[in-house]
């Protein structure tokens, strides 16, 4: 792609670039990438450059916040001070019930792997540093053990070999339970071991002069007891190897009685909050309203769009990047499917009509009484349910002031027609 | 752009044409068919037509199982060729595994070109949104061509998941 690529001149090339399936990076990343004010992206990069000593931190976000793009953002800019190694929690293990030790082994062997192939390790050329090797091998045989793993066929490069053997171990564990079980079985007793060979990997990639960044995402989705179990229970050993790590967190653990004891493994807890379309006082936010003009226009030239159609998609998207995406999406394909060269405001209406009727999550009379409650006092607390409607997306979290919340705004004629404020 | 059908009712003359829009400019789109008994057929046959020469191909999750992952990297596209349309259906009898395979591997399944549809039907698309959120979050549109609207909000949503209309028959 080039620069003349960066906005769409023509509402068929906007559909394409404004794609709610994936995150920002690489090409996409460098032409559209809009800063946030609010982003903790800049004080982690702080903390991740200027600390002697290697940082754990926590990243956490609403879905559709764009966590994923932060990350991506972030590993970018590092990248000229740091190997980052970014792994999937749930992608690699396949699970969302994930235990400590599934993360221990998820993140050795992708560690282990990428020094591998990224050549950050020294060679086995010396006969210490070749005993390493073979010990690392022998020891990596042995964990993947009676596992009905393919033979290893001969190969003189120990890290060749050991590279083989560790993605072979990843697949088994993901597509057999019983591999994992035998491996996990394994492994619990010989854990120390683990972290002795991780941190010695570590310490060879890093003796080149640069230090290792691990990023893990796909915590924040996990079973809520996994998360626990992760991070509260196993907190001293998950953050045993020697490298900066940044986890993602779920939200609703962020507000439970547990997050004090995380928090004592885990002082750095950076949130990325949605973006302010108002202010706790219902008006507008035009600081917030700016930035999502910005994360439009970045995409698609300003002529494509009608003034009062952009203004109708930035007050209904709640601050949220995936659903001003949506909306957008939405909108162009009203506007096509009548033959216009550009967004009009009867196309916004119809996209924000869909978001409400076809694509947020349904609502409870419940649901629908709290939602209520808070669209009118804006005031955020930790109860159950209230954690619930921010899971699913109906209620937003805001950090313009004092943490507060909203219902979505396209639920809003819902919340005010009176006692049920039934849809038509 | 026009697009060609024989849907006669303005709200489904205009989903159609939307989705078909969508499809034929978007590769790795996800979208979701409200269907009913009725429309079923009708929907997956005139989306073949209309989207004409794009592949597609019609899958039933009673044939794959509950992960529509494996089918994805068995359907390998050639570099350089269109990405086909997958249309899914019988998505109701994947279900409750199908809920944590396409939450959970949403970002393999984004990896692939492949544009997906799934035919679902109202109770489908209400359990879709409760229990696939992180999927739901990614649809690029929910296109609607049932006889009845959407549910209306608030709802007795137990309530109302009882009474609505059972699964349409598996496509033949």
């Amino acid at each position: 792609m080039n620069a003349s690529d960066l906005k769409a001149s023509n509402l068929e090339q906007a559909l394409c670039f404004f794609n709610p399936t994936k995150p920002l990076s690489d090409v996409g990343l460098r032409l559209w990438y809009v800063p946030r004010s609010r982003s903790p992206r800049g004080r982690m990069r702080t903390l991740l450059e200027k600390e002697t000593e290697a940082q754990r931190i926590l990243f956490v976000g609403h879905r559709g916040s764009g966590k994923s793009t932060e990350l991506n953002k972030l590993a970018e800019e590092l990248e000229p001070s740091f190997h980052t190694i970014e792994m999937n929690l749930i992608d690699i293990t396949g699970r969302t019930t994930p235990e400590y030790d599934d993360l221990m082994l998820a993140m050795s062997t992708r560690v282990t792997r990428y020094c591998i192939e990224k050549k950050l390790i020294r060679r086995p050329l010396g006969e210490a540093l070749g005993e390493r090797w073979q010990d690392l091998l022998d020891w990596w045989q042995q964990l993947a053990g009676s596992a009905q793993l393919p033979t290893v066929a001969t190969e003189e490069n120990l890290s060749v070999k050991l590279n083989t053997i560790l993605g072979q171990l990843e697949l088994g564990v993901k597509q057999s339970s019983q591999t994992r079980d035998r491996v996990k079985l394994r492994l619990n007793q010989q854990m120390p071991e683990l972290i002795e060979r991780l941190n010695w990997v570590i310490e060879q990639a890093e003796s080149g002069g640069r230090p290792l960044l691990i990023i893990v995402e796909g915590l924040d989705k996990v079973d809520l007891e996994s998360a626990n179990n992760i991070f509260r229970d196993h907190s001293p050993t998950i953050t045993t190897p020697r490298a900066a790590m940044v986890f993602t967190f779920p939200l609703a653990l962020r507000h439970s009685d547990h997050f004090n004891t995380i928090r004592l493994s885990f002082p750095e807890v950076f949130y990325l909050p949605n973006i302010c379309p108002r202010k706790v006082d219902a008006s507008e936010d035009q600081d917030g309203l700016a930035a999502l003009r910005r994360l439009v226009l970045a995409r698609i030239e300003e002529r494509l769009i009608m003034p009062e159609a952009l203004e109708l998609i930035l007050r209904n998207n709640g601050g949220v990047p995936v659903w001003l995406v949506a909306l957008i999406r939405g909108a162009i394909l009203y506007a096509l499917e009548r033959g216009g060269d550009r967004i009009a405001i009867g196309d916004a209406e119809n996209a924000v009509r869909d978001l409400l009727r076809e694509t947020l999550p349904p609502l409870s009379r419940e649901d629908h009484r709290v939602l209520r409650a808070r669209h009118q006092d804006r005031l955020l607390s930790n109860d159950s349910m209230e954690q619930r409607l921010l899971y699913n997306g109906s209620l937003i979290e805001y950090a313009n002031a004092v943490p507060w919340c909203d219902a979505h705004p396209v639920l809003w004629p819902l919340l005010e027609d009176g006692e049920h404020g039934r849809q038509e | 752009m026009v697009v060609k059908s024989d849907f006669t009712k303005p709200e489904e003359k205009s989903a159609f044409s939307r989705l078909v829009t969508l499809l034929r400019l978007v590769e790795g789109a996800w979208a979701l068919a409200v269907i009913d008994n009725q429309s079923e057929r009708r929907v997956s046959q005139q989306l073949r037509a209309a989207l004409d020469p794009l592949p597609v191909i019609e899958v039933s999750f009673l044939d794959i199982g509950p992960s529509p992952l494996p089918l994805l990297r068995a359907r390998n596209i050639p570099e350089g060729s269109a990405a086909p349309v997958i249309i899914f259906n019988a998505v109701g009898t994947a279900m409750p595994d199908l809920f944590w395979y396409i939450d959970v591997h949403r970002e393999k399944i984004a990896k692939y070109r492949h544009r997906l549809v799934l035919l679902v039907t109202e109770r489908e698309r209400l359990l879709l949104l409760e229990k696939a959120p992180n999927f739901c979050s990614r649809l690029s549109g929910v296109f609607r061509f049932t006889r009845r609207p959407a549910t209306p909000m608030p709802i007795d949503y137990r309530a109302l998941l009882a009474t609505l209309e059972p699964n349409p028959e598996p496509a033949l």
